[in-house]
């Protein structure tokens, strides 16, 4: 049986001892329910738990075993049934083990060690997904942030806190770079911590993913009790985030509210943060009402749940008036409201200027309306009026954009009947505007041209006709050597210039031998060796980008840590060489390959030596 | 470029033409030299307006001597705006090869569109305006306020009183009297915008100012109404001298045009609210001999002389307009039954009485005007000639009262205007009596059509009075029913062909649902839900198929809005919603043009949109849907007026009597060119592509076929014309996968010509023409 208050946050369908039922995580306990009983059996509170274990991501059936606290010890494992069961687990996981930390916080057992989550094989630590904090080494990303005590930690807080982490998890597995940089940097190295990783500008441009959380909620009509749950939905995490990248818009259809499962005489409707959101911008008359009553005079659950009930809810879902709803004077204001929004044009004063090329007004106002009215087929009804009003005021809502945007789309007025007259196919075309090529990868595009150069081999029978050509061109060959091609000074510049270049390109290949020959293919390093300098080049740099930012402005701390850091990783390039030189690669192009590094992390480290010591 | 026809140079506001432009051009010079009529149905989309333009300005200028005005007349004022602007754009080319020449346009629109008065421009409907206007500019009110007439500016103003100065005027308005040149406008072309923007600038009433620069411009732009409705062209187009060309682009629905501006409704509201006013009319006689009797004495002498005399003051304060009055009637004195005003009250009272009686009539009755003038003078004793002079009379007398806020006798004049049709012409008009709105209503909503026949009355002054009169539209199919509905003979009578090197539209004739059941928007089967669904269906298929914006016309509101509830219900519209958003036309034209703003958004941001709207409606006259913002035009049905209404039987049986034109061939040829209208829209040059569908079994016949425009039906595949819903995405998909390849086949010489391909081809032709 449920407690009281008790709230439901997280709920997946398993099997446990080959039973179906559904496993529930709530604000207290992990719990199970088999399908068609009301007994909730096992159910452990977050304290009794000593450790969660799960399959690996690899392996086909998805489980989750729950072990309790000795003296008694049981386990528990679940089997995940549903199609999303991977992301389910996952979500239920790190609900958990979140909740077993605050709840061992709470009993002030800071000895335990934090909640952590093993895999049930033994394969390699970083192999699965889950387990980037390794059973062994407990790290900051899956216990609450510190300092804050539980108690002042509002549930919001922690569930953005929760996703965020289940989102910076799914990156770390999706990215591969990520992942080597965050072992290397906060897991092997420690020279960052797990904030300053992410808030990294060069990371937070990696990251394009962000979690979703849905709340969902279930309206059970006969005990008339209402719980709001939360499910991350993974699949929908393609969205982004950290801001800057491109923003989803707004899905174009109509909230469409359909009662979910059907369990026995119960009706439930599914509510997920986006749905309502959705609602409130479908029906602003609900948010009115909602600002109005919540929390003031109505919970949250309770205003759903009469919205539910409520015979506005009926009647935006089924088009027709219910027969048996209660009177509800929240609701049937919205009702009154949204028909008389709809039943009016909408009010047209701040779309006063329309393109002079779609203005219907002016050609109505043009002159006077004279002749027959039209036969009643062509006189728009006033039945369905309403419902089309809803369709198009619903399709403008999807189109709004935030104010900020909407400054550059309102610009170009002036030209706008000029453009729409104009045919384009009758101009002469513009030679297209050039674009810079963009050569991602410079070596092969060399190397093909390089090719295509030897392309046109002389053959036998070509040769004596160019040959023939040639002759023929030269016996008609007149220099006139009197004619100037050009300026003297424009020809002194040029040659001058050239010279310039050719020198520089001299001097340059004459200190670095290295230059031609890794040019050469013949000098292919080993993938290991090529994968480890990547590795190490991209480490390097975002221990760099972490010192310069705290260089300017100046955060003494890091920016110490950070010099710390470089001074390693300049011997560690020792590590690279005895590498490449096992696997007999030449060490000078490693060295020069990596030279423009090494160089960079000395120039860091001189600037951070030329800083004058901090005054006390 | 710049080109010769014979021996016009032309100049072309574009590096290229196409061949049909070109040979548009032509046809045009011909009919410009022959001073006839003609009939041109240029393929939507190949810019039309631009080589009418040219050739035409290029022939004003070539003709300097001739001083032949242009009178280009469209639909709607979006069109208007292009057409100035591609004017603008022609006249800007033409000084930029070096040629300078006097040349002045400009567009004519409503007062509401063009006003600038503070407070008066405020208002929404064009009849509020006028109304503030009038009381802001009549002579009357201005003399009460001081002002004197421009004319008589020598003498020394007189000081004005504190009651004078107390009257409000439009300072627009005093601005532009006040200036003594005969047009204080320099030349150029304006667009309405541009008349607004100077008119700000120089505090000059824009309204006022393009009236007065009429006579002085090479070229002027408005809409039909300007020019056909005798209320209107009374107004404003009664100066322009016999060797004008006059153009109707956009032609295509000018019979209908033509039969509104002489058809008048009238239901118990008109007549009760006319009542009212002569009550005041009344009140105001009285007050009038009380106080300036001799003022109401000087009108009855002056019309005694007739009413050309009477109308001389008309032109200051030409506020009321009447329908058309045959000229030698006007130089004939106004029977003496109605010179002296409280008689001609007492007459409007009894004829209004009169018509109140009729209306009580619970059953349908048609009858010819003269029937009815028969019954009236039985009954009431009213001739035929006072009624005759009763809209005239009615102004006359407004003039001499003095009355500024007319508003309230918009119902009175339009019982004078039809006292005056009804007694004018005998033929070509029918009465018909409603008592109910539809055959199922029971509550009695008695109305009086007044309906006009036939589209040639009106337009007949047109064709008498210029020599040169243009009809030209992408849809003129048949082209020989417009001769014959509007009775005149054209000296050239051409349909062009689109050039193509791609085919770049896509004509298809859906005639079954992916179920095989024939789809249909025939009276029979239009509600049925398995119809509908497919029709649901073929809309949600393309939605997916097509990119962007897609455009479904309804043959009528009231079945696109059943249609719109059922799909609703039957949860179609959902689905559409996952892939395009839905805007609906509504009868609020500002509503509309919200909806439609949006629609195009919709479109430019990429998310892609469906506009329902209907295909006799406000947004299939004038609106363009090229490029993206229409990919496919869906046709929903054949869009058949309405057949059981009984003005439509009337016109039918006066079209088959008097043109020997069938009902079914007029009908048939009449949704086509609906039909056709709306899918042609969605093209706009020749790169531009788009997929024309129609809906409907009936679509595939002959007759139907036949009467679709040359160039759309040129292109019809047979393969295409009996598709069901599959095989018409299957080909929809083909067609636009096609269309999205970069296009750089040359179309120079075939569907773009250079000059020298208008050399040697267009010469070409020319010979060919000659032998």
């Amino acid at each position: 049986m449920w407690e009281p208050d008790e709230q439901l946050v997280l709920r997946a369908n398993t099997k446990y001892k080959k039973k179906d039922g559904t496993l529930f995580a709530t604000s207290r306990r992990v719990a199970w329910q088999q399908s068609g009983s009301r007994q909730l059996h096992p159910a452990v509170p977050y304290g009794d738990i000593q450790v969660q274990m799960q399959s690996p991501a690899t392996d086909k059936n998805i489980k989750l075993k729950i072990v309790t606290n000795p003296p008694d010890p049981k386990s528990f494992v679940f089997m995940f049934e549903s199609s999303r069961a991977l992301a389910e687990r996952e979500a239920i996981k790190a609900f958990v083990s979140e909740s077993m930390a605050r709840a061992r916080q709470l009993a002030g057992d800071k000895t335990a060690t934090p909640a952590s989550v093993a895999t049930l094989t033994n394969d390699s630590p970083i192999s699965s997904v889950a387990s980037t904090p390794a059973p062994s080494t407990p790290t900051a990303t899956l216990t609450p942030s510190n300092g804050a005590t539980p108690a002042a930690l509002s549930p919001n807080l922690n569930v953005s806190r929760q996703e965020e982490i289940t989102n910076r998890r799914q990156l770390l597995s999706s990215n591969k770079e990520l992942h080597t940089l965050h072992s290397e940097l906060v897991i092997n190295g420690r020279n960052v911590t797990e904030e300053e990783f992410w808030e990294s500008p060069y990371v937070q441009k990696i990251r394009q993913v962000l979690p979703f959380i849905c709340i969902s909620a279930v309206f059970a009509s006969i005990e008339q009790t209402f719980i709001i749950m939360y499910i991350p939905l993974q699949q929908m995490k393609k969205d982004a985030a950290s801001k800057e990248g491109q923003q989803k818009g707004k899905s174009s259809k109509m909230v469409e509210l359909r009662p979910g499962q059907q369990e026995g005489s119960d009706v439930k409707y599914t509510l997920t943060s986006q749905i309502i959101h959705d609602i409130f911008a479908q029906y602003p008359s609900v948010k009115r009402a909602y600002d109005a009553n919540v929390p003031d005079k109505l919970s949250e659950h309770n205003f759903w749940r009469r919205f539910l009930a409520s015979e506005f809810f009926h009647r935006t879902r089924t088009g027709n008036r219910s027969t048996n709803a209660v009177a509800d004077d929240v609701f049937d204001k919205c009702l009154r409201e949204e028909d008389a929004e709809n039943l009016n044009a909408p009010s047209l004063a701040e779309y006063d200027h329309f393109k002079k090329t779609i203005d219907l007004n002016a050609t109505a106002e043009d002159h006077n309306e004279s002749g027959n009215a039209p036969d009643f087929t062509m006189r728009p009804g006033s039945k369905n009026l309403p419902l089309i009003r809803r369709f198009n005021r619903h399709a403008m809502r999807v189109l709004e954009v935030p104010t900020k945007r909407r400054r550059d789309a309102a610009d170009d007025k002036e030209d706008d009947v000029t453009s729409e007259i104009i045919i384009s196919d009758l101009m002469e075309e513009l030679p297209p505007s050039r674009t810079v090529l963009d050569i991602q990868d410079t070596r092969r595009y060399f190397e093909s041209q390089s090719r295509s150069q030897d392309q046109h081999p002389l053959t036998n029978g070509n040769a004596s006709s160019i040959l023939s050509s040639f002759s023929e061109q030269f016996s008609h060959f007149d220099p006139d050597l009197t004619k100037q091609l050009m300026t003297p000074r424009a020809a002194i510049n040029v040659t001058g210039s050239l010279t310039e270049i050719i020198k520089h390109k001299n001097m340059n290949q004459s200190m670095d031998p290295g230059w031609f020959s890794l040019t050469c293919d013949h000098l292919k390093l080993p993938a290991q060796v090529q994968q480890k300098m990547i590795d190490y080049h991209s480490t390097t740099n975002e221990i760099l980008r972490h010192f310069w930012s705290s260089f300017v402005p100046y955060k003494a701390e890091k920016n110490r840590r950070m010099v710390d850091s470089l001074k390693r990783q300049k011997d560690k390039m020792s590590e690279v060489l005895i590498t490449a030189n096992s696997l007999k690669a030449n060490l000078d192009a490693v060295k020069h390959a990596l030279s423009p590094v090494i160089k960079a992390v000395d120039t860091a480290l001189k600037s951070a030596e030329k800083r004058p010591p901090p005054r006390k | 470029m710049i080109f010769n026809i014979d021996d016009l140079t032309v100049h072309f506001p574009y590096d290229k033409i196409y061949p049909e432009q070109y040979h548009y051009m032509c046809d045009l010079k011909k009919a410009l030299d022959a001073q006839g009529h003609c009939v041109l149905e240029m393929p939507s989309g190949t810019g039309k307006t631009v080589s009418l333009l040219a050739l035409i300005v290029a022939y004003q200028m070539h003709h300097r001597n001739q001083q032949r005005k242009l009178v280009y007349c469209s639909r709607t004022v979006p069109e208007i705006e292009k057409a100035l602007a591609e004017l603008k754009r022609l006249i800007a080319y033409r000084q930029s090869c070096g040629l300078e020449e006097d040349f002045f346009a400009l567009g004519l629109t409503s007062r509401k569109n063009l006003c600038l008065h503070p407070v008066v421009s405020k208002e929404r409907k064009n009849r509020v305006v006028d109304t503030k206007c009038r009381e802001l500019t009549a002579s009357w009110v201005r003399a009460a306020a001081g002002k004197t007439r421009g004319g008589e500016a020598n003498e020394a103003p007189p000081e004005q009183t504190a009651e004078q100065a107390s009257i409000e005027l439009c300072g627009f308005y005093e601005q532009l009297e006040a200036t003594n040149v005969p047009n204080p406008i320099p030349n150029g072309v304006y667009t309405l915008e541009d008349l607004k923007e100077y008119g700000k600038r120089m505090k000059f009433c824009p309204y006022y100012l393009s009236r007065r620069a009429i006579s002085f411009a090479n070229v002027v732009i408005y809409s039909y109404h300007y020019l056909l409705d005798p209320k209107v062209a009374d107004l404003v187009s009664k100066e322009l001298s016999k060797d004008c060309i006059v153009v109707f682009d956009e032609a295509h629905n000018i019979d209908n045009v033509c039969i509104e501006s002489l058809s008048i409704d009238l239901t118990r509201p008109v007549l009760d609210a006319s009542a009212r006013s002569v009550a005041l009319l009344a009140e105001r006689i009285e007050e009038i001999k009380r106080t300036d009797a001799d003022k109401l004495k000087r009108e009855y002498s002056r019309l005694v002389e007739g009413l050309r005399d009477a109308s001389a003051a008309r032109d200051e304060n030409s506020y009321m307009s009447n329908p058309v009055l045959p000229d030698d009637l006007l130089k004939e004195a106004v029977p003496g039954n109605i010179r002296r005003a409280e008689h001609f009250v007492a007459f409007l009272r009894r004829f209004i009485e009169y018509l109140k009686t009729r209306l009580r009539v619970m059953h349908v009755v048609a009858e010819t005007p003269v029937s009815f003038l028969q019954h009236l003078k039985d009954v009431t004793y009213i001739e035929r000639k006072p009624l005759r002079f009763c809209a005239e009379r009615l102004t006359s007398l407004v003039r001499t009262l003095e009355l500024s806020d007319l508003d309230d006798y918009g119902s009175l004049q339009k019982v004078a205007g039809f006292a005056t049709l009804v007694s004018t012409y005998d033929k070509g008009f029918l009465l018909i009596l409603e008592p109910f709105e539809t055959d199922t209503a029971t509550v009695p909503n008695p109305i009086l059509h007044f309906t006009c026949l036939d589209a040639s009355i009106a337009i007949k002054p047109v064709f008498e009075r210029f020599s040169t009169v243009v009809i030209t539209s992408g849809t003129l199919s048949p082209l020989d029913m417009y001769p014959k509905i509007l009775d005149f003979s054209a000296v050239v009578q051409e349909s062009y062909s689109m050039t193509l090197t791609r085919k770049c539209f896509l004509p298809m004739m859906i005639t079954r649902g992916s179920d095989q059941v024939a789809i249909s928007s025939k009276f029979e089967v239009r509600n049925d839900p398995a119809v509908v669904r497919n029709f649901g269906q073929i809309m949600v298929e393309f939605a997916k198929a097509v990119p962007d914006g897609i455009v479904c016309f309804f043959p009528s509101y009231l079945y696109m809005e059943s249609i719109v509830s059922m799909w609703n219900d039957m949860g179609i519209l959902n689905e559409a919603w996952k892939h395009k958003l839905i805007f609906v036309e509504t009868p609020d034209a500002a509503e509309t043009t919200l909806a439609l703003d949006n629609y195009r958004k919709a479109c430019d941001n990429g998310r892609g949109a469906i506009l329902l709207s209907v295909a006799r409606g406000k947004v299939s006259e004038g609106i363009d849907f090229d490029h993206n913002y229409g990919r496919a035009v869906i046709m929903f049905g054949i869009p058949y007026q309405y057949t059981e209404s009984r003005i439509l039987k009337a016109r039918l049986e006066y079209l088959r009597d008097n043109h020997h034109i069938r009902e079914n061939d007029f009908l048939t040829f009449d949704a086509m060119r609906h039909a056709a209208q709306c899918v042609g829209r969605v093209l706009r040059g020749k790169t531009d592509y788009g997929l024309m569908v129609f809906v409907d079994k009936r679509f595939a016949r002959a007759d139907k076929r036949s009467k679709l425009p040359k160039w759309i039906n040129e292109n019809v595949m047979d393969a295409s014309t009996n598709l069901s819903t599959d095989m018409a995405i299957a080909s929809a998909k083909k067609f636009l996968r096609s269309m999205a390849q970069p296009y750089d086949t040359n179309q120079m010489g075939v569907s773009l010509w250079s000059v020298k391909d208008i050399e040697t081809k267009g010469y070409k032709r020319s010979a060919v023409i000659a032998k």
